[in-house]
């Protein structure tokens, strides 16, 4: 399994959506279709409204829901940890977006199961995704996750909303203490 | 063309830098300089020598770089240089003899108080003027506010469907002034005022004063066919600019600085 995780930090994250177009321009994706979308979360009464902002797509979980619901093997979960579709193979029967808890994979205008490929070209590189790259915020990293001693010291916390569905995404949530 | 001309500029509302960049690229297709667009306008406007004073794109450039004390080597070389440490007298040659170097203003002199902008019907200082649209506020009880979007430059790129995609517009409203108005998050509501009418989606939400809605500026106008005595369709784009006033200040300057709104749910 991959040993690195998405980091998000959502205290940084203005909600600008660089990301979400970045990503969209790399993978060359239709005007309808996206593989990463950032989600508002508003609270509180005016004159004290709060927001934050999380950067959700696919986090190439650690057990995988679409891997296993899938009836052809398209979805795979190739040995760097990152979850992959074999288009080829895929037959558009929408099984792995039944099954993901996070509402990541979508269907192309073609009929096909469509998702974030991790950026495999990038990483191979030696770069960061697309993604994390784009982010003017410096909100998104990937790589290690953070230790206890450095969020401590940046007054963060692990935010654990996004969690609880046994997936195990590769990703950490950060909110400010 | 930014990249495809050689310019000189000076850092944005802070004159501390002044940059030079060279040429980069050649324009492509039959795109050409700011320069010669409007030197060429000015020519069949018939005031083509005034505009150009005899000098072409490139020998302006050479003009402003060697018309005071600049070290254009060093410019050329680094790309920028700051300025902001080189005092510049403002009217100097007014300064040094009123008399033989008087200004553009009817006395010669720096006016405090203007005979001219008293002749227009204003205070002849700045005073403060009870605005226009404040005054006509009867009926419209919201506040307009029309702050930029992150989408768009003004209305530049308001037809990209990615970048519309990201945020659908929408007039923010607080929920309890959506409340008072029977009107719900997603809804179409009707917006007027004085000037226009526009329909748009509503965005209830707590980030907004109550009082006080919000529609990004820089849309474009849509307007529907309007009825058949031959009032002015209803805006569908939701373009901001339906409600705001058209008065000019005795300038010409857009005089605008409040606009007064009412909203109403548009239908189901």
């Amino acid at each position: 399994m991959t040993s690195a995780v998405f980091v998000v930090e959502i205290a940084r994250c203005t909600g600008c959506q660089a990301c979400q177009i970045a990503c969209k321009d790399r993978a060359g994706l239709p005007d309808a279709l996206d593989w990463l979308r950032v989600e508002a979360e508003e609270g509180g009464t005016y004159p004290n409204p709060e927001l934050a902002y999380r950067v959700v797509h696919c986090f190439h979980c650690a057990a995988p829901p679409c891997t296993a619901a899938c009836p052809t093997g398209a979805m795979a979960q190739h040995a760097g940890g990152l979850v992959v579709l074999d288009a080829v193979e895929c037959t558009g029967c929408g099984a792995c977006v039944e099954a993901c808890p996070f509402g990541v994979i979508v269907l192309s205008p073609e009929g096909f199961a469509s998702k974030c490929d991790g950026c495999p070209d990038e990483l191979e590189c030696g770069w960061e995704p697309t993604c994390v790259r784009a982010c003017p915020l410096r909100a998104l990293h990937y790589g290690a996750t953070p230790d206890s001693g450095s969020l401590e010291a940046r007054h963060l916390t692990v935010d654990a909303a996004f969690d609880g569905h046994g997936a195990g995404p590769a990703v950490v949530f950060l909110r400010r203490k | 063309m930014d990249l495809e001309h050689e310019d000189l500029s000076t850092s944005w509302g802070h004159d501390t830098h002044l940059f030079y960049s060279r040429q980069a690229a050649s324009p492509p297709g039959e795109a050409h300089s700011d320069y010669w667009i409007c030197a060429r306008l000015a020519e069949r406007l018939g005031f083509g020598a005034q505009y150009t004073q005899g000098r072409s794109e490139e020998e302006w450039v050479r003009h402003f770089l060697h018309a005071g004390s600049l070290d254009v080597p060093a410019l050329q070389a680094d790309g920028l240089m700051r300025i902001d440490g080189q005092p510049r007298v403002e009217l100097a040659e007014f300064r040094a003899d009123p008399v033989a170097h008087p200004l553009r203003t009817a006395s010669g002199r720096i006016e405090i108080a203007s005979p001219q902008a008293l002749a227009h019907g204003l205070p002849a200082i700045p005073s403060y003027v009870p605005d226009e649209a404040d005054e006509a506020q009867q009926g419209y009880p919201l506040q307009l506010v029309t702050p930029h979007s992150r989408l768009r430059s003004n209305s530049c790129l308001h037809t990209n469907p990615w970048l519309r995609a990201l945020e659908p517009h929408a007039v923010w409203i607080n929920p309890r002034d959506a409340a008072a108005r029977g009107l719900q998050h997603g809804q179409l509501a009707e917006v007027s005022s004085p000037s226009g009418t526009l329909i748009l989606p509503a965005k209830v939400t707590e980030r907004i004063m109550p009082g006080v809605v919000c529609i990004y500026q820089g849309t474009w106008y849509e307007p529907d066919a309007g009825d058949a005595a031959g009032v002015a369709g209803v805006d569908r784009g939701g373009c901001a600019n339906t409600l705001t006033s058209q008065r000019l200040s005795p300038s010409g300057g857009y005089a605008t600085h409040s606009a007064w709104v009412e909203i109403r749910r548009a239908g189901p």
